[in-house]
């Protein structure tokens, strides 16, 4: 070979070599922990709020300790890891600890819903002595999925949950097992807990939802939260169902933390979540082109906007017409109010669970007819109704899911439900391990097809 | 001069026959105490739950986290107040049922079927949704409510009692329309609140003997005792006052006084216990009937055998409540109330309609 | 006759006929509250669409569509259920006070409240409905098959023994205690709104009365009106005492027997369509003793009216009381209650 040829050649190497590195590079940024989350982890030690506690939190604590300029306890407030007041090498020890996987006590954000209809949560601060390797958790469907998408069944020693509703065998094999520590998901029996925790020494916490009835109770033989904080044990309030993507995100994250599971598997089914909200806020229609919508979890009532029900169908798209009120559902019967324009959605959104009544995993169980007549009796005298716009969507399935067919059936030109549905299965291949097929179920009902399948089944 | 003695034989007879019936009633009480408290003990067996206690008063403690740690904080803090305060609610109000029986002269009396349990409980449940009682906390408080508003059925109670020596029926009445009301003025506070502090008050309300602070115990053991002392040493009193009112006048005896002050001993007991426990009908009622079987009528026999058979009562209910459901879902008010009720109802109708 | 006499006569034949006055206020009211609702419109609104409706000139504007239901379907069929369930628990007060001889009883206390709660408990926690109905009507069943129980055990209890009037109250609040001990046992358990839902179906309300309960409601009423006054006589006879009853030829058992059977399945239907509305029944009776006397037959006249009048009244103010609407079985009990202590006081031990 000339020497011109051995140029070119070298040239074409490099240009080769740079441009593999260029696409080497960007590709593992995109795969790599610089995720774009939008979520925080609210543990204390995580000075730059970011979804993890990492060398950059123990730089802006060094920073802050020093006293660098903008760098303050006021722009920094979680790099006070032991949560005293101040920022000091106390702080910097702890976040070591934590990063290096050492026992240690650590503060994090606490949820618990209020009475009072203008605040949704009551928030403080709790310690918790991390990590966790056992505990007991509360095991409703939703609390279930989370943990089944951060694979906690090994660290879970037992669950609570109601008989009438307990864990779907197909879904939750490994928790359908469990034997229940209470009546339901709201309460745990003292007698049952101390037994377990006597023959399983290694429990410390207990998990359990953000609404303030849970673990409320000492009636009936039953232990509440400050029994529990008694024994030592902590108390971890978690909002499973959160319907907002960061609120989600956080829980998850808050817990993929505090059983020290690998960052990269919860990053991403945080990132997963957030970014299907993202994609669907993307889908819906501009301002001027909403619709209006109001929800309901039960035949003869309408949800009020600080609800659960009303956040499903403000994140699915809808303008909400309800005002707050200190009951979250309010009857027809006695709030004949609701029949005033101003209060009257274009849409009504039934977001209704099996129960009794058939499961949506299993197709044709459901009462459709029960469904039907309860629709025709109690909505009739709507807007919504005359119109034909009110929809039956299945409250047994993810949060996100519930949201994602609620946006579907008030725009179904620029939400299809066949994009839902795919989005739906792609969840339950990669979280829930593909026990069931989308694609054989129907998860929302137009009243047109509520009748059709009435008159079918 | 022999017929003298024979009497007096026989009267010493039937004293000792009582006495030894009392006997055989604390025995068995300390059985039921010891079966309660081994029941669904977290799966411990009847020795180890003795132990646990034991080792409390004789203050050892244990490491946090060891299993017998939470073994001894269960026995000391879940099941012990709960087995103490069923014997206290029992005995409680064992006496106020046959106080209130002498008092109003009515076989039926009790402080459930004349509605002072429901007065009692509305002033709770309005102290709660006002925020003036937190959850099983403010102990003091509690009763101070439950015996204000159950000053009001008292009051009327005083004001029927005159009228109700016409016809049994009357006081019954009479509370049927007093708890009617009271429960109406307690569902107006709950339909106001959500229905997470519903569902709360409601769980209490039923009757609940579990979760109930040991300072309430003390407050409650305190008054129990003093209530009950107060009505034994009455006992003699009371037993003229079933003659009649004229006939107890004339033997020197205050009956509108003594009535007074026995509803006000009574109101403190039922408030008291219905405070930290919520609604236990009926037990005030069965307990004097069945002791009288065994012991006749007279108060001073009755009071201290009835207290013991009532604490056995609530014992085994809470036994029953604990075996039919292991996870607590049947609470202890319900039990008294199924097994309360039917009695309630067999003492009527085996009543000689003459008596009525 | 003298003077005296005959103007006495003459006042108290007066006074006696002032109930029929009532009557006025009873059906003013009445229409008034066709107008009271939460949802604002005008007295004038709601009578021009009653009478457009009759004629059959409903627009097919969803304003029209929508006052037309909520008049048509909502307050008018409430308005004429109200009348007649309060006059149905007002007679059934006046014939149960005669028969137990007791001033303090009404047409609850054969136990019917608690019997028709479990009826409804049943079907709202368990899902058990006796003739396997859904939804309202599943509710209405239940109650009142459930409601007649109460009355059954008593009658089957008749047949073993004599049945004085004490005991057939004893009976009956016993019979009330055992179901609400029952009741209770189930509703523990049940969720948080079907705890809700028992609590308001407890407390009473009208607001389920729709035009197909309205025939029951009248034949109920009708019933019940035109047997007691057919045997207004004899309950007059009874209140003198049971030997005196038999010498003047009237067989106290059987007419005792007689009314419960009648107030109950009267009064059993009138609360499987609107719950338990209480004091009604207790209080009615001594209002109209004080305009009308003891007469049987004008007391239950008299106290239909005023039954129906009150419960309408009330009905209508518990509609807008408060954001959400009060059960209207609250504001009866608050009215009651100070009516109740002032008869409590009032009457004379002799009296009873």
């Amino acid at each position: 070979m000339d020497a011109k040829t051995v140029k070119i050649l070298a040239a074409v190497i490099v240009v080769v070599v740079i441009a593999a590195a260029v696409v080497f590079i960007l590709t593992k940024d995109n795969s790599s922990n610089k995720a774009n989350i939008d979520a925080a982890l609210e543990v204390y030690g995580n000075a730059d709020g970011d979804y993890k506690i990492d060398n950059a939190d123990l730089d802006i604590i060094k920073k802050v300790i020093k006293g660098e300029k903008d760098y303050t306890l006021l722009e920094y407030p979680l790099a006070d890891a032991n949560y005293d007041g101040k920022v000091t090498e106390a702080d910097v020890e702890l976040v070591q600890k934590i990063l290096k996987g050492e026992s240690c006590t650590v503060y994090h954000s606490w949820y618990k819903t209020t009475d009072n209809p203008d605040v949704r949560w009551e928030t403080k601060v709790v310690d918790t002595k991390w990590p966790i390797t056992l505990c007991i958790a509360n095991g409703a469907a939703n609390a279930l999925q989370m943990y089944t998408m951060l694979d906690l069944q090994d660290n879970i020693v037992a669950i609570n949950y109601s008989s009438g509703s307990p864990p779907d065998s197909t879904l939750y094999p490994a928790y359908s097992k469990m034997e229940s520590l209470g009546t339901s998901t709201m309460y745990l029996t003292a007698s049952k807990v101390t037994e377990t925790l006597a023959k399983n020494p290694g429990i410390t916490a207990v998990i359990t939802a953000d609404n303030k009835g849970y673990l409320s109770s000492t009636a009936s033989g039953r232990i509440d939260e400050a029994g529990l904080e008694a024994l030592g044990i902590d108390v971890i309030r978690v909002r499973h169902a959160a319907v907002d993507p960061q609120d989600y995100g956080s829980a998850l994250l808050l817990l993929g933390f505090l059983f020290q599971k690998d960052t990269n598997n919860v990053v991403e089914a945080t990132k997963w979540i957030e970014d299907i909200y993202k994609t669907l806020d993307k889908k819906l229609p501009g301002a001027t082109e909403r619709v209006t919508a109001a929800s309901t979890s039960s035949y003869n009532y309408l949800s009020s906007l600080n609800s659960d029900y009303a956040d499903a169908a403000i994140y699915g798209g809808g303008i909400y017409t309800i005002p707050a009120a200190a009951t979250t559902s309010l009857k027809m019967e006695d709030n004949p109010w609701l029949y005033n324009d101003e209060y009257q959605a274009d849409n009504i959104l039934e977001i209704r669970t099996g129960g009794s009544n058939g499961t949506w995993y299993k197709p044709n169980s459901l009462n459709y007819d029960l469904f039907l007549t309860q629709t025709d009796e109690n909505f009739e005298l709507f807007k919504a109704y005359k119109s034909g716009h009110i929809f039956l969507v299945s409250g047994d399935m993810p949060i996100f899911a519930r949201v994602l067919y609620c946006a579907s059936m008030l725009y179904p030109d620029a939400v299809s439900i066949d994009f839902v549905d795919k989005v739906h299965q792609e969840f339950v291949d990669k979280f829930l391990g593909g026990t069931y097929k989308v694609s054989e179920l129907k998860f929302a009902y137009t009243y047109a097809e509520l009748v059709e399948y009435a008159e079918k089944y | 001069m022999t017929d003298k003695q024979s009497f007096v034989d026989d009267y010493i007879h039937s004293t000792k026959l009582k006495l030894f019936f009392i006997l055989m009633m604390g025995v068995l009480s300390v059985f039921c105490i010891f079966l309660s408290l081994s029941t669904e003990a977290a799966g411990l067996t009847f020795d180890q739950c003795v132990r646990y206690v034991l080792d409390f008063f004789q203050g050892i403690t244990y490491d946090r986290g060891t299993p017998d740690y939470y073994y001894s904080k269960y026995m000391i803090d879940y099941k012990a107040p709960r087995v103490v305060f069923a014997v206290l609610a029992g005995a409680g109000l064992a006496v106020a049922g046959v106080a209130m029986q002498s008092v109003m002269n009515n076989p039926l009396a009790d402080p459930y079927t004349t509605g002072l349990s429901s007065g009692a409980c509305f002033g709770v449940a309005l102290g709660t949704c006002f925020g003036f009682i937190m959850g099983s906390q403010n102990a003091f408080e509690s009763v101070v409510f439950s015996f204000i508003f159950s000053l009001i059925p008292t009051t009327i109670l005083l004001m029927i009692a005159p009228k109700a020596k016409i016809s049994p029926s009357t006081l019954i009445l009479a509370g049927v329309a007093i708890s009617y009301l009271f429960n109406a003025m307690t569902t107006l506070l709950l339909v106001t609140t959500d229905s997470g502090t519903l569902a709360q008050v409601y769980q209490w309300q039923v009757g609940t003997i579990s979760g109930i602070p040991w300072s309430n115990v003390e407050l409650t053991a305190v008054i129990v005792v003093i209530g009950s002392i107060i009505i034994w040493m009455l006992s003699r009193s009371l037993n003229v006052l079933s003659l009649g009112d004229s006939s107890a006048l004339s033997l020197g005896l205050d009956p509108e006084a003594l009535r007074v002050a026995c509803l006000m001993v009574i109101s403190f007991l039922v408030a008291v216990i219905v405070g930290s426990a919520g609604i236990l009908g009926f037990v005030g009622l069965m307990a004097p009937h069945i002791v009288r079987l065994l012991v006749g009528s007279d108060n001073r026999f009755v009071i201290p055998m009835a207290i013991m058979f009532s604490a056995c009562f609530l014992l085994v209910c809470d036994v029953a409540s604990l075996i039919m459901s292991p996870l607590g879902a049947i609470p202890i008010g319900t039990v008294v109330s199924m097994i309360g009720a039917p009695i309630f109802l067999l003492l009527i109708i085996r009543r000689n309609s003459n008596v009525w | 006759m003298s003077g005296e006499e005959e103007t006495y006569l003459r006042l108290d034949k007066r006074r006696r006929r002032l109930y029929l006055l009532l009557i006025i206020p009873m059906v003013l009211v009445a229409i008034y509250s066709i107008s009271v609702s939460l949802y604002e419109f005008s007295f004038d609104e709601a009578m021009d669409i009653i009478v457009r409706h009759f004629r059959g000139e409903i627009k097919d504007t969803y304003k029209d569509f929508l006052l037309d239901n909520l008049i048509f379907e909502g307050t008018f069929p409430r308005a004429v259920g109200g009348v007649l369930v309060g006059a149905i628990l007002a007679i059934g007060g006046v014939m149960m006070q005669a028969i137990v001889r007791n001033p303090l009883a009404d047409s609850y206390t054969t136990g019917i409240s608690s019997g028709a709660l479990f009826g409804v408990t049943l079907y709202l926690a368990l899902d058990f409905s006796l003739l396997g109905h859904m939804g309202n009507l599943a509710v209405i069943s239940n109650a009142l098959l459930f409601s007649l129980v109460p009355c059954a055990i008593m009658i089957v209890f008749s047949v073993f023994r004599k049945t004085t009037p004490t005991m057939m109250v004893l009976v009956g609040i016993a019979t009330m205690y055992v179901f609400s001990a029952a009741t209770m046992l189930i509703k523990y358990n049940a969720e948080n709104d079907v705890i809700q839902q028992i609590y308001d179906w407890s407390l009473g309300s009208l607001a389920k009365v729709t035009w197909d309960n309205v025939p029951y409601l009248l034949i109920s009423f009708l019933i019940i009106m035109i047997v007691g006054l057919l045997i207004a006589k004899r309950i007059d006879v009874l209140t003198a005492g049971d030997n005196c009853a038999t010498t003047m030829g009237v067989n106290p058992s059987l007419l005792r027997i007689g009314c419960l059977i009648l107030v109950s399945v009267c009064t059993a239907i009138a609360v499987s369509f609107s719950g338990t509305i209480g004091f009604v029944g207790l209080i009615i009776p001594h209002l109209s003793r004080l305009i009308v006397g003891t007469k049987t037959s004008l007391l239950i006249p008299c106290s239909a009216v005023m039954g129906g009048l009150l419960l309408i009244g009330a009905d209508s103010i518990a509609r807008v009381c408060g954001s959400s609407s009060l059960p209207v079985g609250v504001l009866t009990a608050i009215i009651g209650t100070p009516v109740f202590l002032f008869f409590l006081l009032k009457t004379k031990n002799s009296s009873w």
